[in-house]
């Protein structure tokens, strides 16, 4: 190398030694490996390929901490997340390190700082460049998500029904006799009466389960929530207003949310043709489901108020000709806390429709689809 | 920090051809420089805060949630900060809105984090000795994440004796005076400010240390059955806890995380500000746990006279120190403390939790003064002559200089 090239290589040695990406997400995650060593004492080769596996071992120990789908992509590109460790650890500090020189083994424990933000971009998780997008192709997406609060809650009392069968019978039995004799005629009589009477009681109690109507709320925040994950995540995302008007009609946002108004399924008619004509305007995949508002209490911890959200979903493949499914998710709860109910809700749908939608992105990518 | 923030992409672009080295070594200084400037940063005060659960505040603080209640959280406020003003810290410390869009990356808040209050009156002879105790820290945690970095705790207390029992308002007056000042008290913003003026905020490359557990083994508890049954035997842990990370944090200039005693919330704390807003706070997973067992406690007749009894205090913990993941022990020993106490022959109320309770946290001073200063003399009466023991304070030494 010359002069020239040695000083360029020692000027982004610098920015390497200094710059620290401004909009990268860390997080610290402990590691440990346990390496043999031949000869009479460890290596510095040697300490570094330790070193080197307990970074992979705190990459593997955070993505077995995320979710299943992220654990199965991770496993699947393994080698080629070894392969380039460095790009993912942005500094480990050793915590503990131990020779032990009879058995000949040398093991380290370090806290790894993990760039997750590239991380999740390479597991193909996180978000794509616009180049990625455009070179992949366009998995066009739409998605109708609700948020929902009781409304009302109807409850019926119990339904009792009762019976009670009451038999009654009697039996009488009348001897009459009579002796003649020479001088007199003897008469006898006598009467036999038996009666009983058996009741039998029993019935039935039928109990009818609340009727809960929903309070169907249009939440941007969960719009933008999701839009904002899928987008990142290299879809074409189409809003659910554009498929309805390109439709012809077989997708009716008012109908669904009507029909989530009154119970937690869509009716199959209202289904069946949202489906078909999610297709029919050319998209490929349907991602629909609700969150759950539930009732405001106090964070016992910070003594804010906390609201809990439910979130069930699910992602439909429409571009057959029958809809299959290819994720489903929930329910899960999520808490959102703020000094009042409204920002409680509203961080609380945040969080929701974000872990939400990570996870669907996370299990269509393991399917393959992105 | 990018280099071009720092003004230096333009000096070092200059030097160019054939001082690759000189470069590099420039560099590093450079990266050196930050490092260590970067204590120098700004730190915004986010005010004062009670660190146990919301539930928990009347019940935990019953006095200084009483002085702060009416009035007075504005005056501890004002003192606060016209105290730390006046001073000249290792960190710069900003009254600003925290969070401004031009320092959004810089997020590293501190607040006066109140951790608990303690009273207790003894009565000896004639007098009655009361004690009341604040156990504070300098808290700092990363106001974006909503994350500690590090806390350097320490505890005040007042002692005062009169002739008569001590009343409520009498104890809720010594706290007052504690909490806003008074002539001859330590005051809770003077030492605020004096521990600020050896705390830096922690590093992300600094290793965590946190007492992970505190117990009371059953001689502890029977002891405090026999002699003190007035005490709360479960608030004991937390204090035990509490009073560890002082004398550490103190006595090596490290900050530590902080004790939780509830384990399903082990890795969260509220931080409850008296202005009214209120954080759940991460609490990192700790490099080296310190699991703390209160062995036991012993009270001794030593010698008595004609005019007093010499009683002798003991105290015995188990304490372990280790890395949780690789289950490496640095230290796992018995330590222990005796101290006497005199009581006049005409003294017939003794206190005995209140000497007991002191013994133990002399043995915590004197344990982690000693792990800088091998040449203590407590060594030799407070830990286990065996090789394994010394070997062991030896590595624990080594470990507590690492994690500055």
């Amino acid at each position: 190398m010359s002069m020239k090239h040695w000083g360029y290589g020692a000027i982004a040695g610098i920015f390497a030694l200094l710059a620290v990406p401004v909009n990268a997400q860390t997080v610290s995650e402990k590691g440990m490996a346990t390496v043999p060593y031949t000869g009479w004492s460890l290596s510095a080769p040697q300490r570094q390929d330790a070193l080197k596996k307990a970074e992979v071992n705190a990459l593997e120990r955070y993505i077995a901490d995320t979710n299943a789908a992220r654990s199965r992509i991770f496993e699947s590109k393994q080698d080629q997340f070894t392969a380039h460790i460095d790009d993912y650890i942005l500094g480990s500090t050793v915590l503990s390190e131990n020779q032990d020189k009879q058995a000949k083994t040398y093991s380290v424990v370090i806290r790894a700082d993990i760039n997750s933000t590239r991380l999740m971009n390479d597991l193909g998780t996180g978000a794509s460049s616009a180049t990625d997008v455009a070179s992949a192709g366009h998995n066009t997406m739409t998605f109708l998500f609700v948020a929902r609060s009781q409304s009302s809650v109807q409850s019926f009392d119990d339904k009792v029904y009762k019976r009670t069968d009451a038999d009654s019978s009697m039996t009488s039995s009348t001897n009459e006799g009579e002796s003649v004799q020479a001088h007199n005629i003897g008469t006898s009589d006598s009467t036999q009466q038996h009666s009983s009477q058996a009741t039998t009681s029993g019935g039935s109690v039928t109990r009818k389960a609340d009727k809960v109507d929903w309070s169907v709320t249009n939440a941007s925040e969960v719009d933008t929530a999701m839009t904002g994950i899928f987008s990142d995540a290299g879809y074409d995302v189409v809003e659910a207003d554009q498929v309805e008007g390109a439709s012809g009609g077989m997708v009716n946002i008012a109908n669904i949310r009507d029909a989530y108004s009154h119970g937690n399924d869509l009716p199959s008619n209202i289904m069946y043709s949202t489906t078909q004509g999610v297709q029919r305007a050319g998209i490929g995949y349907f991602a629909f489901g609700t969150l759950d508002v539930g009732m405001a209490d106090k964070d016992p911890v910070s003594g804010n108020v906390r609201v809990f959200v439910t979130v069930t979903g699910k992602v439909l493949n429409v571009q057959g000709r029958f809809a299959r499914t290819l994720v489903s998710i929930g329910p899960v709860q999520y808490a959102g806390l703020g000094p009042d109910a409204t920002v409680a809700r509203t961080n609380a749908l945040k969080e929701a429709a974000s872990q939400a939608a990570h996870q669907m992105v996370d299990e269509l990518s393991n399917k393959g689809i992105r | 920090m990018l280099l071009s923030d720092t003004g230096y992409t333009g000096h070092v672009r200059f030097l160019g051809k054939g001082f690759g080295v000189a470069v590099l070594a420039v560099g590093l200084f450079l990266k050196s420089t930050i490092a260590t400037a970067l204590p120098t940063s700004t730190v915004y005060f986010a005010g004062i805060a009670y660190t146990s659960n919301a539930s928990n505040v009347e019940q935990t603080f019953p006095h200084v949630s009483k002085a702060l209640a009416s009035g007075g959280n504005t005056t501890l406020d004002n003192s606060v900060r016209s105290s730390i003003q006046g001073q000249s810290l290792p960190e710069t410390i900003s009254f600003d809105s925290l969070g401004s869009v031009k320092d959004a990356s810089k997020s590293v808040a501190l607040a006066l984090g109140l951790d608990a209050e303690s009273a207790s009156v003894e009565h000896i002879g004639d007098v009655y000795k009361l004690r009341v105790e604040v156990s504070a820290e300098a808290l700092f945690f990363d106001f974006k994440e909503k994350q500690v970095l590090g806390g350097f705790p320490f505890i005040i207390d007042f002692i005062t004796v009169s002739p008569t029992p001590p009343t409520d308002a009498d104890i809720q007056k010594a706290f007052e005076g504690l909490l806003f000042g008074t002539d001859g008290m330590h005051s809770l913003t003077g030492e605020f400010v004096k521990t600020l003026s050896r705390a830096q905020v922690p590093l992300a490359s600094s290793k965590h240390l946190r007492v992970t557990s505190s117990t009371l083994d059953t001689k502890a508890v029977d002891y405090l059955h026999q002699y003190a049954p007035q005490v709360d035997a479960a608030a004991i842990p937390q204090q035990v806890a509490q009073a560890f990370g002082t004398y550490l944090a103190s006595n090596q200039r490290l900050s530590v995380l902080p004790y939780s005693s509830n384990q399903a919330l082990g890795s969260s704390m509220a931080a409850r500000f008296i202005e009214g807003e209120s954080y759940d706070l991460k609490i990192p997973e700790a490099d080296y746990d310190i699991r703390i067992n209160v062995a036991g406690f012993k009270k001794i007749n030593q010698s008595s006279s004609s005019v007093a009894t010499v009683y002798l205090y003991g105290a015995f913990v188990d304490l372990t120190v280790l890395e949780p993941l690789s289950n490496h022990v640095y230290f796992s020993q018995r330590i222990k403390q005796g101290q006497t106490k005199t009581v006049p022959t005409a003294q017939t109320n003794v206190d005995d939790w209140s000497p007991a309770y002191d013994t133990l946290k002399t043995l915590f001073f004197n344990f982690t003064s000693s792990l800088s200063d091998p040449h203590n003399p407590w060594l030799k009466s407070g830990l286990p002559s065996d090789a394994q023991a010394q070997s062991q304070f030896q590595s624990l030494g080594e470990l507590i200089q690492s994690c500055r």
